[in-house]
């Protein structure tokens, strides 16, 4: 059978539209398109809640919702912007794209990667199913015990939380796995891990981040799980435990998930900005190793989260240092990426403006995350608007939009059709002067004392002027989206053509059709140099032959991925239930589980080969 | 399967040993977690009973030792998968899962020991503690089991001809690393109660 | 086809209206009478040590966000593309010399403001700066404030009095969850971590009263868990601790019944304020009269207000723990608004709320 390759079928066994094809397909691109839009619907409701809080805001003594109703946003909020929009949105560039910039025909485990997408769907909708319960989670996107313990919260509302960030959890660790084998072992061949464009790289290194530190949080919500359901005594002070042991697992993973969430953002950009400014990336090894220090770093610095704890002087010394250390490599992309764009010819591109406006907010964020690497400032800042003015500068200014940046770059090769550039320049300054109205004065209200996640202020507090306008800007970022959103959905009629290299690219994914073929490349092209196709166009390098490759090979759809997914879910969703109404549900999960194993290792069928021309 | 093509890799490792490692390299950091945590929380029960009142260390001695030797047999399992002799494999398969169940008897036997000693999930920190750490190992060898079996019911249908000894060898991998990690539990949760 | 302008033109404004925000603030922001919780106004040597390094911090950082952005507004100006250029730009790939130095620039200055960090975390986390300070056990309960005085074996809710020219010394604790004590003008933020103790201190200076409130979320009524610090001269702190050692006064002997009656007693204390009505269900009132304000700090200590808060606590104060018993209650159809509906638990007759009000209003 290993050497029957020939006698592969050349017909399609399944449609190619449809809902079936959908969900049986284990395709990267569609997978990643899948990634794309649950995501962005993801985010959207994200929106919406922190819309809701701003409205709430706005003025003192909101009335527009209730305390509980609040804390459940916000905790809601958080949760579905960390882990539902800008992780899986990473994901859907890190599907999409990774094969193509590295010559690929898919990722190394194509089943296992639809299994993630599925049980990260089903952890999304199982959280956002509490709303219907009438149970959010309401005790913070941290969760801190005693208060996400059975004594601070009796409903089910933190349950919900903490089993759908387990399954979410699952999810991402699949796909770290998936994705770390797919960078090392599927590269092209002449493709050395330095010739690697720089968003693969961040994508690889984000993926070590995910595989290392998921497991902590997990320890961390079973311990929690278990104290709420089986009555053990992990963070009980009663009984000598201690819950700042839950502080210290959260920000072991908790630290580096902020650079899961930014470092693909950084990928992206450092692929935009050297193709508007015709010019390669200023130090591109010298970006790639600041990448990986930011990794590492990012597993020593947690405890700059809980300065305010009081675990004594010598903790503070080392976190502090650790945490102004990664001050350094983050200079130095910052440094770089100014140089990419000095001495070349700038194209304003919406996808160019995009990257500017990461390097421009992004810039400031860390500049105020400096700040509260000394201790002392933390200590008046910590909790307050400050802290959310300066991680909204990263993870909006930053991650968000960045991964536009790559929407607005990567859209022709997905689509086979450009976005409109008037509504994106539209989309961009909006979004631009919305978040500045949003979240530059909460600097201010941060140092004016705002507590961060207060329902409710008074007159007398002086908060009433920069919350205003706060909210003024909320809404400008919320219009923005809408603009972005009728574009994306208009262009995919009415754009203009693209072609196979529509900005005049340096990587590997301009190389093939747009949108590309099933089987991404019908000759997987030629690498010397990090800029292969670059040196193609403009150096002479050789190009791949016409025709297409012999053997080319494409895994056969298959739905035991959804099947397990669906028995991944059940076991943790079911365990909520356990007390009350015993593990049926977590046991049919298991069943689920074990048969949907077996029947995916035994699904017979070896795929097929690309129709005849 | 489709794995077993000669793939392109760039490392020259195949995928799924590759993947593996890195599951691994997760899991690590899982374990690390709970023996970290048993040993933040180590003396800080309140209330008894005390790794001192419920201990046999004679006991897991015997258990740990089968385990131990579980690697061993493992080993020459994944020796006869490549010199191709079926039935010799399938002894060695099921002794490495014999092996592994006579350590989870063991386990299911201390557990109802100490409960009846009192000791309970809820009772003290300790119990808390004990029971997660080695009831997270005890769930990761029983699914070592059901895997090894799974492997024995292949090789007895023979379909697990030596080309398909990486099957073996990642099965191995899994084994191996449980039994470290128990080698790891092992010391920090009943050797150092009796390191003076 | 050169690059259009205004992209340039919009990057360039917001870029100088961030910076001149960032310039105003410290200068134009309003001081506390406007803005009572802020933070640029310290007052006590622990905050004035966070504000020195603030500034530092502050205008290094403007400095950088000026130069470094700066830089980058001016190559989009200075290298858009013009539409006559020939060919490609030059193709740099890197310069490792620039790479080292910026590096390096980076290194000397994370270097150079740790030295001051480690300096003000020593003083912070050294030993006071007083050698008698004034010991406070702070407790956080959801969702109010209780303050011990060892010295004085005195337990009082929500309003701390405290002396100038005196250390305070602070053992910050939980009960329930996790709180966070925090006067910003006086600096020093502490966590209070059920099962740990951590010392806080501050030396205030000037009289008057000064806003703080919890700073770690701790569920439902986080927003409304405010706290009050009364700065005296020391002969009025003198003076202040000699009326909350004064046992109540005679009159109100009278009106003590409907307290206890009414179910009060489970979890207030008006008799005595000592260390034994420590972590109680809810704050010692013994002196309630004389506090500025009730239910942490969120209503003005009035009569009326206090009505407001007895009839129905849940409604100033979601979730609040005070349940009111409705033993005077026997059903639907009562002439008394409040027990019409006896399902919402918590009511209590007019009479009998207006008997506890001037009860507790002769708490002083």
């Amino acid at each position: 059978m290993a050497t029957a390759t020939h006698t592969l079928p050349h017909a399609h066994p399944a449609e190619q539209t449809g809902v079936w094809s959908w969900i049986t397909t284990v395709d990267h691109k569609r997978i990643g398109i899948l990634y794309g839009v649950s995501a962005f619907v993801l985010f959207m409701m994200g929106g919406l809640e922190a819309l809701i809080m701003r409205m709430q805001l706005m003025g003192p003594n909101g009335k527009i919702v209730s305390a509980q109703m609040f804390n459940a946003l916000f905790t809601m909020h958080g949760t579905t912007m960390i882990f539902m929009a800008i992780m899986p949105l990473g994901a859907a560039f890190f599907n999409y794209m990774t094969p193509l910039m590295i010559g690929a025909r898919d990722v190394a485990f194509p089943r296992l990667n639809a299994l993630s997408y599925w049980v990260f769907l089903f952890g999304a909708i199982f959280i956002n199913s509490s709303f219907l319960f009438g149970t959010p989670p309401d005790a913070g996107w941290f969760a801190y015990a005693p208060l996400s313990n059975r004594t601070g919260t009796a409903t089910h509302s933190v349950d919900f939380w903490i089993l759908g960030l387990q399954i979410l959890g699952v999810a991402s660790m699949m796909a770290g796995v998936n994705f770390i084998v797919t960078i090392l072992n599927m590269r092209a061949p002449g493709m050395t891990l330095m010739r690697m464009p720089v968003f693969v790289w961040m994508v690889l290194v984000v993926q070590f981040l995910v595989v290392l530190a998921f497991p902590i949080i997990t320890v961390g919500l079973v311990f929690l799980m278990f104290d709420r359901l089986f009555g053990t005594n992990f963070y009980i002070p009663e009984a000598g435990g201690d819950p700042l042991l839950y502080q210290h697992l959260f920000w072991l993973f908790g630290h580096p998930e902020v650079y899961i969430l930014i470092l693909p953002a950084m990928g992206i950009v450092s692929e935009v900005l050297p193709t508007f400014s015709r010019k390669p990336l200023f130090g591109a090894e010298f970006v790639i190793f600041a990448g990986i220090a930011i990794g590492f770093l990012g597993f020593g610095v947690w405890s700059h989260h809980m300065f305010t704890t009081g675990l004594g002087p010598v903790a503070d010394i080392s976190f502090s240092f650790t945490t102004m250390l990664i001050a350094v490599p983050t200079a130095v992309k910052v440094f770089n990426w100014i140089a990419t764009v000095w001495g070349g010819q700038l194209r304003f591109a919406t996808p160019m403006l995009f990257a500017l406006g990461f390097v421009f907010m992004f810039t400031i964020g860390g500049l105020s995350g400096f700040m509260h690497a000394v201790p002392a400032i933390d200590l008046q800042q910590q909790d307050t608007y400050f802290i959310v003015a300066h991680f909204h500068y990263v993870l909006f200014g930053g991650s968000i939009l960045g991964l536009f940046a790559g929407i607005y770059y990567w859209y022709p090769k997905f689509m086979g059709r450009l976005m409109d550039e008037r509504l994106g320049a539209i989309h961009f300054w909006m979004t631009m002067i919305g978040f500045n109205l949003t979240f530059f004065p909460m600097h201010f209200l941060g140092a004016d004392g705002m507590p961060r996640r207060i329902y409710t202020y008074a007159s007398w507090e002086g908060w009433s002027f920069w919350n205003h306008v706060a909210t003024l800007g909320a809404f400008v970022i919320a219009a923005a989206q809408l603009v972005f959103l009728y574009n994306y959905l208009t262009s995919r009629v009415r754009g203009k053509i693209a072609g196979s290299d529509p900005w005049d690219g340096a990587t590997l994914e301009w190389a093939t059709s747009s949108p590309p073929p099933e089987w991404d490349f019908d000759r997987i092209p030629p690498v010397t140099s990090s800029r292969p196709l670059f040196d193609q166009k403009y150096h002479g390098a050789p190009k791949a032959p016409p025709g297409r490759d012999d053997g080319i090979h494409i895994p056969p759809p298959s739905y035991w991925p959804i099947i397990v997914g669906l028995g991944v879910a059940m076991i943790f969703g079911g365990a909520m239930t356990i007390p009350a109404h015993g593990p049926w549900i977590t046991l049919t999960g298991f069943f689920t589980f074990v048969a949907g194993t077996f029947g995916w290792v035994f699904q017979p069928g070896y795929g097929y080969a690309p129709e005849e021309h | 399967m489709v794995d077993a093509h000669a793939e392109y890799t760039s490392l020259g490792i195949p995928h799924r040993k590759l993947g593996f490692w890195t599951f691994l390299g997760s899991e690590c950091m899982f374990f690390g977690s709970l023996i970290g945590t048993y040993l933040a929380y180590r003396g800080k029960s309140l209330t008894g009973p005390y790794p001192h009142d419920t201990f046999s260390v004679q006991v897991t001695t015997i258990s740990t030792f089968t385990l131990l030797a579980s690697s061993f047999f493992m080993v020459m399992a994944l020796h006869y998968v490549r010199e191709g002799k079926r039935f010799a494999a399938g002894a060695w398969l099921l002794a490495t899962a014999g092996g592994g169940l006579i350590f989870v008897g063991f386990q299911a036997f201390e557990f109802t020991e100490f409960y009846h000693k009192g000791l309970s999930l809820s009772k003290n920190l300790y119990g808390t503690t004990f029971f997660v750490l080695t009831g997270f190992h005890g769930a990761h060898v029983s699914g070592g089991i059901l895997w090894l079996l799974s492997l024995f019911v292949m090789n007895a249908q023979g379909k697990l001809p030596k080309e398909k000894e990486m099957d073996v060898e990642i099965a191995g991998l899994y084994w191996h690393f449980v039994d470290i990690v128990w080698i790891i539990i092992f010391s920090c949760v009943y050797l150092l109660e009796f390191a003076q | 086809m050169s690059e259009k302008r205004a992209p340039l033109i919009g990057f360039l404004v917001v870029f100088v209206v961030l910076a001149l925000l960032w310039l105003w603030y410290p200068f134009g922001t309003p001081g506390p009478e406007e803005i009572p919780m802020t933070t640029i106004f310290p007052l006590t040597d622990n905050a004035f040590e966070s504000q020195r390094l603030y500034a530092i911090v502050y205008w290094i950082t403007l400095a950088i966000f000026i130069g470094v952005e700066g830089l980058l507004v001016y190559a989009l100006f200075r290298f858009r593309r013009r539409g006559d250029e020939t060919g490609l730009p030059e193709q740099t790939h890197g310069h490792t010399t620039l790479e080292v130095s910026w590096t390096l620039a980076t290194v000397v200055l994370v270097i150079g403001m740790y030295i001051p960090s480690c300096q003000a975390i020593r003083y912070h986390q050294g030993p006071p700066p007083s050698p008698n300070p004034l010991v406070v056990e702070v407790t956080g309960r959801q969702w109010f404030w209780e303050y011990y005085y060892p010295e004085y074996d005195l337990t009082t809710a929500n309003e701390l009095v405290v002396p100038t020219g005196r250390t305070v010394l602070f053992h910050v604790t939980s009960t329930d969850v996790i709180h966070a004590f925090w006067f910003p003008r006086m600096g020093g933020k502490r966590d209070a971590v059920p099962g740990r103790n951590q010392p806080m201190w501050f030396t205030p200076t000037d009289t008057g009263v000064f806003e703080g409130q919890c700073t770690e979320y701790c569920g439902s009524s986080h927003a409304l868990m405010k706290t009050q610090l009364v700065v005296s001269t020391p002969a009025d702190f003198d003076a202040w601790v000699k009326q909350q050692k004064l046992p109540p006064p005679p009159e109100s002997m009278a009106s003590f019944g409907v307290f206890a009656a009414s179910g009060c007693i489970a979890c207030h204390m008006t008799m005595v304020n000592d260390k034994t009505v420590l972590h109680m269900n809810g704050p010692n009132l013994m002196k309630v009269a004389t506090r500025k304000t009730i239910a942490a700090g969120v209503l003005q200590n009035t009569p009326e207000n206090m009505k407001l808060w007895i009839h129905d606590p849940q409604h100033v104060k979601p979730d609040a723990k005070m349940n009111v018993p409705a033993m005077q209650c026997t059903g639907p159809g009562q002439p008394d608004p409040c027990c019409r509906d006896v399902q919402i638990g918590n009511c209590l007759p007019d009479a009998t709320v207006d008997q506890l009000v001037s009860y507790l209003e002769m708490m002083k």
